[in-house]
């Protein structure tokens, strides 16, 4: 469970980021935050795993109490959180895999770490979070040499390989083109079927938002002006959200619909656990 | 179209010319030095114009000892193999001097990036590294190698091995100051020990630029080395300079010539192998468009 309580972030400067949040997520679900460039999205997502320090209020992620934590604490709590970035952040002059492998270095001693001798176990893991978003053909190419939307589930894959319990995506489809905007979408989705992880994802998209989100979550100027079901988003809300009329620029596509998890795929989701 | 006023009205002020000032003083500035230089070299500029024709003298010398044929002749083909044998413990001199420098100039250039160390020590190993680069390799060869270690190689490859560190720390830590932030905070984010991000996150980042610039290093060691060994520091350097003093210009050709192909060979060896550690591993590249299973299992830093 991640609970915000009169959570504020204030930016060296004077910029309010975060102006008394109280939001809880309950474990499992699927929430997408929206809101405009600065309404707060980014410095939301990036409190829960400790990179944005809260200036006041609390915020409680699985039982770790992020405001006030120790180094030792941020990093215990940082290894049950996967992030996935609007770039990527992958390392491209490095194999897919030893990128994916960077989700292991939290339960690898830093000797094992520095000379690169990673347990068989974690490479398995590595192996079996390239499987879950189909890409392990590319384990030993260069980073560098992956196109966009199959760098973005290498890093898809690098959040897996940590056994996370939450996984937060910043912008994850806002350097990708529609189609693969949509197939990056289904991998998040799945992943929050099919293992059962906290997914907290950022978009900008309000059409992705509502088609993805099981909850949404809006911001605005640093404080949350929405809070519920990706049915109640109507055009309205959004309006309100953003603090003006909807365009054509503020949807992706008309695409795919939601992956429906079958029975075959809930057990064999429940063996893995 | 063509009826449109001559000269469109003016909506902006256009901007005043940078000022000419500071351009000017430079300018002045540069042809002073080099007057001043000409006249403190205090050369005997009168006998250039003789220079092609005592130039061209010599080196029909040294060619007639290129090109005497070394099997016939039992002297000159000594110079060859002798030449030869000093040229490569010029080369292990430079390659025991890189990989000195390479050793310990790799922590030096953490420890000098802004980056990553904290500000005091960025400070120190700043100073230590230009502190190193500040003093010559001969310097380092004549004051301090020579009375430790005596006459020999082992003298000329210490020494350029420290100045090595000075010039590969330098540029190491540039190297480690211009990467992408952006993995250092995914390792960060994925809960790595400081330790971990650095190796994991910032090290596969600027390796194959550290390593062309080891092997860049080593190109310049072999040159360094020549001239280390005039002062005795061993390699060709040394019969090079009692060689040229006692005026025996034909072996002094032939070890020229060994000098000259064997850099050339070493720069050409060196500077495919730099091309293909940037670039990545050959046969990797159109790997977006391939459609089978592209395992390679190839050198992956």
């Amino acid at each position: 469970m991640i609970r915000f309580e009169k959570a504020s972030v204030t930016y060296p400067g004077g910029v309010k980021a975060l102006q008394d949040l109280d939001l809880t997520i309950e474990d499992g679900e699927f929430v997408v935050v929206v809101g405009l460039s600065g309404a707060g999205k980014s410095t939301l997502i990036r409190a829960v795993n400790g990179l944005v320090p809260l200036s006041s209020g609390t915020l409680e992620v699985n039982g770790h109490r992020v405001d006030g934590a120790g180094r030792r604490d941020l990093r215990a709590l940082r290894s049950e959180v996967g992030m996935i970035f609007q770039s990527f952040n992958l390392v491209k002059r490095t194999s897919v895999l030893n990128n994916v492998l960077m989700g292991r270095l939290h339960a690898t001693s830093t000797w094992r770490s520095v000379l690169g001798l990673y347990t068989a176990a974690d490479k398995e893991r590595a192996f079996q979070a390239l499987e879950r978003v189909e890409i392990v053909e590319k384990a030993y190419v260069r980073a560098s040499n992956l196109s966009g939307g199959q760098q973005q589930r290498v890093s898809i894959a690098r959040a897996l390989a940590q056994e996370p319990k939450v996984v937060l995506a910043d912008e994850p489809v806002a350097s990708l083109d529609p189609p693969t905007a949509n197939v990056v979408m289904r991998d998040l989705q799945r992943i929050n079927r099919e293992l059962g992880i906290t997914t907290i994802v950022n978009l900008h998209f309000l059409d992705l938002a509502r088609r993805y989100g099981d909850r949404i979550i809006g911001m605005r100027e640093g404080r949350m002006v929405f809070d519920g079901t990706g049915e109640q988003a109507d055009e309205q809300v959004f309006e309100d959200i953003y603090g003006r009329s909807l365009t054509a620029e503020d949807v992706l596509d008309a695409g795919p619909t939601q992956v429906q998890l079958d029975a075959a795929a809930a057990a064999d989701a429940e063996s893995q656990a | 179209m063509s009826t449109a006023t001559a000269h469109p009205p003016r909506t902006r002020l256009r901007p005043t010319p940078p000022d000419k000032t500071r351009k000017t003083i430079g300018m002045v500035l540069l042809a002073v030095a080099i007057v001043v230089c000409f006249w403190v070299v205090e050369a005997r500029w009168s006998r250039l114009p003789e220079f092609p024709a005592i130039f061209t003298r010599y080196l029909g010398f040294m060619a007639e000892g290129v090109f005497s044929n070394p099997v016939a002749d039992e002297q000159v083909g000594g110079y060859w193999t002798n030449a030869m044998a000093l040229m490569i413990e010029s080369l292990h001199m430079a390659w025991i001097g890189t990989i000195i420098g390479a050793i310990f100039s790799l922590p030096m250039g953490f420890l000098a990036a802004r980056n990553v160390s904290p500000r005091f020590v960025v400070v120190i190993a700043r100073a230590i590294l230009n502190g190193i680069r500040a003093i010559p390799e001969l310097i380092w060869a004549i004051m301090i190698m020579l009375p430790i270690f005596g006459l020999g190689p082992v003298s000329g490859a210490l020494a350029l091995g420290i100045n090595s560190i000075g010039t590969l720390g330098k540029l190491t830590s540039e190297v480690i100051e211009g990467i992408d932030p952006g993995p250092v905070e995914a390792a960060r984010a994925s809960g790595a020990r400081a330790l971990q991000i650095l190796r994991w996150g910032t090290l596969p980042q600027v390796m194959p630029e550290v390593i062309a610039f080891w092997l860049y290093r080593f190109e310049i060691n072999i040159r360094a080395g020549a001239i280390l060994g005039v002062v005795a520091a061993g390699g060709i350097g040394s019969l090079l300079s009692s060689v040229l003093t006692r005026r025996l210009w034909e072996r002094a050709g032939i070890m020229l010539a060994v000098i000259i192909l064997v850099t050339i060979a070493v720069d050409l060896i060196s500077a495919k192998l730099r091309a293909r550690i940037i670039a990545g591993p050959a046969g990797d590249s159109d790997e977006v468009h391939g459609e089978e299973a592209g395992v390679h299992p190839g050198a992956h830093i």
